[in-house]
């Protein structure tokens, strides 16, 4: 589904942000990627979209990604129909004169259904809640129909229960047979939707493996440079766990 | 509030009729509505009245080709503007910013000193204009980028350029003849028009406003910002240069015919997007529809308002700045997105 191989890039003559990444994500695996700020989670979904180019190294996938960006502004307010519509046309592939076709349409509004936005269809965009508005991305690379979903910290402006309801919803999508690659700063969020994590450390290495050997004491300390414990909870379902942060001192 | 689609396109159409009809009616000649729709479908049965009366010579020879050039690059202009707000996902930005007006009003006034005759001042216009655009690009992948923000810097830089040609060319021209032309000419109007300008607006302006309508699903996946609309299968690159190649042929053309014509393309698509809402779908055949009313209107004024002429962009300005005030004042309903 999507294979990084040997992947390096910086930004003009600056230091590395990863060097020498390889990963391999097959169908319907899902990998959240954590990593402090700067260290090139959003660049390396930029090339992983095939937005930028890498220096080094080559993206290999099966399908165009659909994205969910960390936020959308766009300066003229459409509706929110109008906003998962174009997740829908995308499907057209790369064309210049393309317009809906009344499948999209309905495809659109399934999409919405799927996240329970179809209330929202007429509402305009701009005047949904950070949430919603999260939710509505999310229909929209739904209704791209592909199997391969990257996330740029969806979660990352929202309260907690709008949190919520991303993350079931991906949950949901991940069940249905979704690839999933997102980034994110909460290590919980692994252990709820990833079947593999991929930390991308500051000095430019990175651990890739099953979210059982990624999220150690040691490994989520280095990743952020505080002494990290990883604690878990036998009452709850399945493999919830909490990050307790031991101490704060020592860092600038 | 956004309104039916439909509806407005109605509306936008029957007030069209109505500003050409009353246009028509008004002037040092004043003709009667009555007498003016007689004429207009004694036109469409195509026999000729034979009597060919004064009223007729009027609207016929006149008014009717002023009134429709008016339409014309009003039509155009306007719904160029919508392209480029949507493009440049701003909503500050008109079709003078790229660089386009001022070269092809270079072009007009380059031909106006060298006395050329009005059809090669049209053509140096034009060709000057599209120049203007090709400047833009060389000076934007000279940098070796081709991003938003390069393009609109060219864009000044090539204006600017340009307006200093002007100003040397008005600083150079003889104060008696050409001087008063070149300014006059530069301020925009419809006074010299005839079937040889309209059929080049509209040779200009018809096929390009098609193109931009057949572009404006694509326009608005641009509006998600460049990555966005890339992952969503808008060939960016392509369409950027496409529209802003047909704006540019938009632009130049009007110019050549009329002059500089400001602020329609500012102004007349904040006044439609609150009612049919952000959609160029929708967006672009309202504005094209509004911005010829518009146009006809502001030319109308300046035929009829004094004894002499008045310049189409003092009309515009005087008409463009306060309105556009007024809807800064209530930019939370004007399609934008809040801030």
């Amino acid at each position: 589904m999507l294979e990084v191989h040997d992947a390096a890039l910086r930004y003009s003559g600056g230091p590395w942000l990863f060097q020498n990444l390889s990963f391999k994500l097959a169908d319907g695996e899902s990998c959240v990627m954590l990593g402090p700020n700067g260290t090139g989670k959003t660049t390396l979904m930029r090339a992983i979209l095939g937005n930028i180019r890498l220096d080094v190294g080559r993206v290999l996938r099966t399908v165009q990604p659909a994205h969910v960006p960390q936020r959308l502004e766009p300066v003229f307010d459409f509706s929110v129909r109008d906003i998962v519509l174009m997740g829908a046309t995308a499907r057209q592939g790369r064309r210049l004169l393309s317009r809906p076709r009344l499948e999209d349409y309905d495809r659109a509004d399934e999409a919405l259904d799927r996240v329970g936005l179809a209330a929202f269809a007429q509402r305009s965009f701009g005047s949904l809640s950070g949430g919603e508005r999260q939710l509505v991305l999310v229909a929209r690379a739904v209704a791209t129909g592909s199997k391969l979903i990257i996330l740029d910290e969806p979660t990352a402006a929202l309260d907690l229960g709008n949190e919520e309801r991303v993350l079931s919803m991906l949950e949901a999508l991940k069940k249905s047979g979704a690839t999933l690659l997102m980034s994110s700063h909460t290590p919980d969020h692994a252990l709820r939707i990833a079947d593999r994590v991929l930390m991308l450390y500051r000095d430019g290495s990175y651990t890739f493996g099953s979210t059982q050997h990624c999220l150690t004491d040691e490994c989520l300390t280095r990743l952020y440079g505080l002494e990290l414990t990883v604690r878990e909870y036998e009452d709850t379902e399945g493999l919830h766990a909490t990050v307790a942060r031991r101490m704060v001192r020592g860092i600038g | 509030m956004v309104l039916g689609y439909r509806l407005v396109l109605f509306l936008f159409t029957l007030l069209l009729a109505v500003v050409v009809v009353i246009s028509l009616t008004v002037g040092r000649y004043p003709i009667p509505a009555s007498e003016v729709l007689a004429i207009l479908f004694s036109m469409t049965d195509g026999a000729l009245s034979e009597e060919h009366s004064v009223a007729t010579q009027v609207v016929e020879q006149l008014r009717l080709p002023r009134v429709l050039l008016a339409g014309l690059a009003g039509a155009g202009l306007s719904a160029a503007g919508v392209a480029l707000q949507s493009l440049f996902r701003n909503p500050l930005v008109s079709p003078d910013i790229l660089g386009i007006s001022p070269g092809a009003a270079f072009g007009g006034a380059l031909a106006i000193t060298l006395a050329a005759g009005s059809l090669a001042t049209v053509a140096a216009a034009f060709v000057s204009g599209i120049g203007a655009i090709a400047l833009v690009t060389l000076i934007a992948a000279f940098n070796g980028r081709t991003s938003t923000l390069a393009l609109v810097l060219s864009g000044v830089v090539t204006g600017a350029l340009f307006n200093a040609l002007i100003s040397l060319l008005t600083f150079l021209a003889d104060v008696e003849s050409e001087l008063p032309a070149i300014l006059y000419w530069l301020l925009g109007s419809f006074a010299t028009a005839g079937p040889e300008k309209l059929l080049i607006l509209a040779a200009a302006i018809l096929p390009s406003l098609l193109l931009l309508r057949l572009l404006a699903y694509k326009l608005n996946t641009i509006a998600m910002g460049e990555e966005d609309a890339r992952s969503l299968g808008t060939p960016v690159v392509a369409l950027r240069w496409l529209t802003l190649l047909t704006v540019a042929v938009i632009v130049a053309a009007s110019v050549a015919v009329a002059g500089i014509i400001g602020w329609v393309g500012l102004v007349v698509p904040h006044l439609a997007r609150p009612l049919v809402g952000a959609d160029n779908r929708k967006l672009l055949p309202a504005a094209a529809l509004l911005g010829a009313s518009f146009l006809i209107v502001v030319d109308t004024l300046c035929r009829s308002l004094s004894s002499s002429e008045i310049p189409l962009s003092v009309i515009t300005a005087l008409i463009g700045a306060p309105l556009f005030m007024l809807l800064l004042r209530r930019a939370g309903g004007l399609g934008w997105a809040r801030a």
